[in-house]
């Protein structure tokens, strides 16, 4: 009887550990459902790219709370690179929560922010200086593994820490995202003349405002899918009606409504799943 | 195994109607039954079994359409749950017509469990991080209230002595030392600061911080304590027991946790009176049992579902006759991590970290804590009646939060306090526990 239970005891751990393993090799990447704030994910072949970590309000903390566990499901226990679009807590609010919890080996950061007390609080905070910190000045294209990023500053003279927002463009296999910060539609017309890489999925700017997403960053891109990463009973009327009006035709998301939106390659092309509308037998294999 | 189980009805009927419950979440219950059922390979227990099953089908929750926009309500509720206390004013479950909405409304306002009223105000989405919330649609902040009718006088008087007791820690206790009483007395949790939430968490013991199962064995024992001192019948001192745990149940909240622990104390107390051996495994059945029929969707709170795991942990591998032979070492150290080790993987599974130095944490702030209980218990009582003596006594308690306190933010500070785990499965957690369980059948066959 003590051999069939070692046996069994053993098949059952065997399982665990092949479990826990093996939910880390599938390529995807997701926007995360973390309130009024961005953040979002991709992984192909381990490595492991986020822009931005979601707010920090008050007692909530979106690192803690939804990155943390939506990115341990996802089996992620290493950042290669985590850019940060601008310094406004609620895309850097949650970066203190998750560098406890996940390594990070590389910070990625607009040149215009080296001295912005915000981000530099917060990346002191959690723990960052000098080499850990890369600032961006110029366009630029960094590979991180199969991860290509091409990186966008806005213009110098900017008004403002959301239209200093960093263009973030990841490519993963057949697609290319953008992920603008919070910018405005004059920057998204600055990126077009930058001739940024055409997308197929994009995240609208600034949660979705009526101040971006413009007509003209729409019909330069056509975009299969436009996500909308927002919060839910935001003050601010986010996504402005104005905004999902111009995205109509291309297939819309919004994070506040569909939960965290992932992507998942499957060998050929990639498949979508929502928490909010997910078969839950894939919750049963972490698939 | 099999044999031990096929003997305890409540049991099954548990497993059976969890399982119908759970269905509304999940497909794997229906894997869970179809094992069960070759497990048991007993008609006798396989129909029952199966019968439990349809009824926790058929009252499973509805997964609610979510509420997604703002817009104004007015109308009709009954009142769900009890009002709770939170930083921004009280919160409770309502029902309008078949629909769960939450609640939140001012501190001043005097609603109570069963009540019918014509409210006003704004209806919202839940927040991200609200989960099934016992299956609300959104929630209202309420601007006005009418009263059209008030429900049970008992659960007025729950509030009202929850309410007392409040004020009277609140003037005698500093602000850091009153909010960590009040959470451990009567799980009133709103002034807890964050900072101590999490340091209790790093020290394993964020079980203590609000009224479950192990006050309910704390507030039974001092009553009994107190009774013993009086010459009244045996059955008449149970029967005040347990009157005063159902109204300390009420006046905490009405939690799973305590409703479980007062059902179970209503099993075992009895039995002991009778002269009859108390079967923790059925008491844990009958109060799980209860629990899921008076409100399905408690089968997917945490609290629940931490205190069905740690009970069934101690019920299982704290054998009478194996413990008796222990040495008192091994008596003091066991229970503690065996319900540690008991709900590790739920803990791990949904949180993504372990308390590793939780058997520690337990083993010396939980004694502290249940003096505190004690104290501030009598301390609130005499106060009531000698008011000298109440404050007095109320001196002890402050030096012991202090201690709680401070060993705690110190404890959640050293190395290896918290472990980090690899995400892992639903699957994989049943396989955990299922590993569990060979070692209950290898302890259970050496006694």
């Amino acid at each position: 009887m003590r051999k069939v239970s070692g046996l069994i005891a053993g098949v059952l751990c065997v399982s665990v550990a092949w479990d826990a393993w093996s939910h880390r090799t599938v390529d995807q990447f997701s926007f995360i459902q973390v309130g009024q704030g961005d953040c979002a994910v991709f992984r192909e072949k381990g490595t492991v790219v986020m822009v931005d970590t979601g707010p920090r309000q008050g007692s909530f903390d979106a690192g803690r709370r939804l990155v943390w566990p939506a990115i341990r499901d996802l089996g992620i226990d290493r950042i290669d690179c985590l850019v940060l679009s601008h310094p406004d807590m609620d895309h850097i609010g949650g970066l203190l929560s998750i560098s406890q919890r996940v390594r990070i080996d590389r910070i990625v950061v607009s040149e215009v922010f080296r001295n912005h007390p915000v981000m530099q609080h917060e990346l002191q905070s959690a723990g960052f200086s000098g080499h850990q910190i890369q600032y961006i000045n110029q366009n630029s294209r960094l590979t991180f593994g199969n991860l290509r990023i091409s990186l966008y500053p806005a213009p110098p003279d900017s008004k403002s820490d959301n239209d200093r927002s960093l263009l973030t463009v990841v490519e993963t296999h057949n697609k290319a995202i953008a992920l603008t910060g919070d910018a405005s539609q004059e920057i998204e017309r600055f990126w077009i003349q930058q001739s940024a890489p055409k997308c197929q999925i994009i995240k609208a700017g600034h949660h979705g405002s009526n101040l971006s997403l413009s007509t003209d960053w729409l019909n330069y891109h056509q975009p299969e899918t436009v996500v909308f990463s927002c919060g839910r009973n935001n003050p601010f009327g986010h996504p402005a009606p104005e905004a999902v009006e111009r995205a109509v035709g291309s297939n819309i998301l919004r994070t506040d409504w569909d939960g965290n939106i992932t992507f998942w390659w499957t060998g050929t092309n990639f498949e979508k799943s929502t928490t909010e509308k997910s078969s839950p037998l894939m919750k049963l294999f972490n698939r | 195994m099999r044999n031990e189980l096929n003997h305890r009805p409540l049991i099954w009927i548990a497993i059976g109607l969890g399982c119908g419950v759970s269905t509304s979440f999940a497909p794997w219950p229906w894997f869970a039954i179809l094992g069960s059922s070759l497990l048991f390979r007993n008609l006798r227990t396989i129909v029952p079994l199966l019968l439990a099953f349809t009824v926790g089908f058929l009252i499973r929750p509805a997964i609610p359409e979510l509420v997604r926009e703002e817009s104004e309500f007015e109308g009709r509720v009954s009142i769900d749950s009890m009002p709770q206390r939170g930083a921004l004013g009280q919160s409770c479950l309502a029902e309008i017509g078949s629909e769960r909405y939450l609640l939140y409304f001012s501190a001043e306002e005097n609603l109570a469990l069963g009540d019918e009223a014509v409210i006003q105000g704004e209806l919202n989405a839940l927040s991200e991080s609200a989960g099934f919330s016992s299956g609300a649609r959104g929630t209202i902040k309420v601007s006005s209230v009418r009263l059209l009718s008030e429900g049970f006088s008992i659960w007025r008087i729950g509030q009202q002595v929850a309410d007392h007791f409040r004020k009277t820690v609140e003037n005698h206790l500093s602000p850091e030392s009153a909010a960590l009483v009040r959470g451990v007395c009567f799980n009133q949790t709103d002034a807890i600061e964050q900072s101590d939430w999490e340091a209790f968490r790093r020290f394993g013991i964020v079980h203590l911080l609000s009224a479950s199962g192990f006050h309910v064995f704390v507030v039974a024992g001092l009553l009994l304590a107190i009774l013993n001192l009086i010459p009244i019948p045996r059955w008449l001192q149970i029967a005040v027991v347990l009157g005063a745990l159902g109204l300390f149940a009420i006046a905490a909240g009405l939690r799973p946790p305590i409703i479980r622990s007062v059902l179970m104390t209503a099993v075992a107390l009895p039995a002991y009176t009778l002269r009859r051996e108390p079967d923790g495994l059925s008491a844990v059945g009958l109060a799980s049992v209860v629990n899921i029929l008076v409100n399905p969707s408690v089968i997917v709170e945490l609290g629940f579902q931490l205190s069905v795991l740690s009970t069934l942990g101690l019920v299982m591998f704290l054998d009478e006759r194996l413990v008796s032979t222990w040495p008192k070492w091994k008596l003091v150290l066991a229970p503690t991590l065996i319900a540690t080790l008991a709900t590790l993987p739920l803990i791990g599974f949904v949180f993504g970290e372990v308390s590793l130095i939780g058997v520690i944490g337990n083993l010396v702030i939980a004694p502290v804590v249940a003096a505190i209980i004690v104290l501030s218990l009598i301390a609130w009582i005499l106060g009531s009646v000698a008011p000298p003596l109440g404050d007095l006594v109320w001196l002890l308690v402050e030096p012991l939060t202090t201690f709680t306190l401070r060993t705690t933010e110190l404890g959640g500070t050293l190395p290896g306090s918290l472990i980090r785990l690899p995400g892992f499965s639903v699957l994989s957690l049943v396989l955990m526990y299922l590993l569990l369980l060979t070692f209950w059948r290898v302890r259970h066959e050496k006694s």
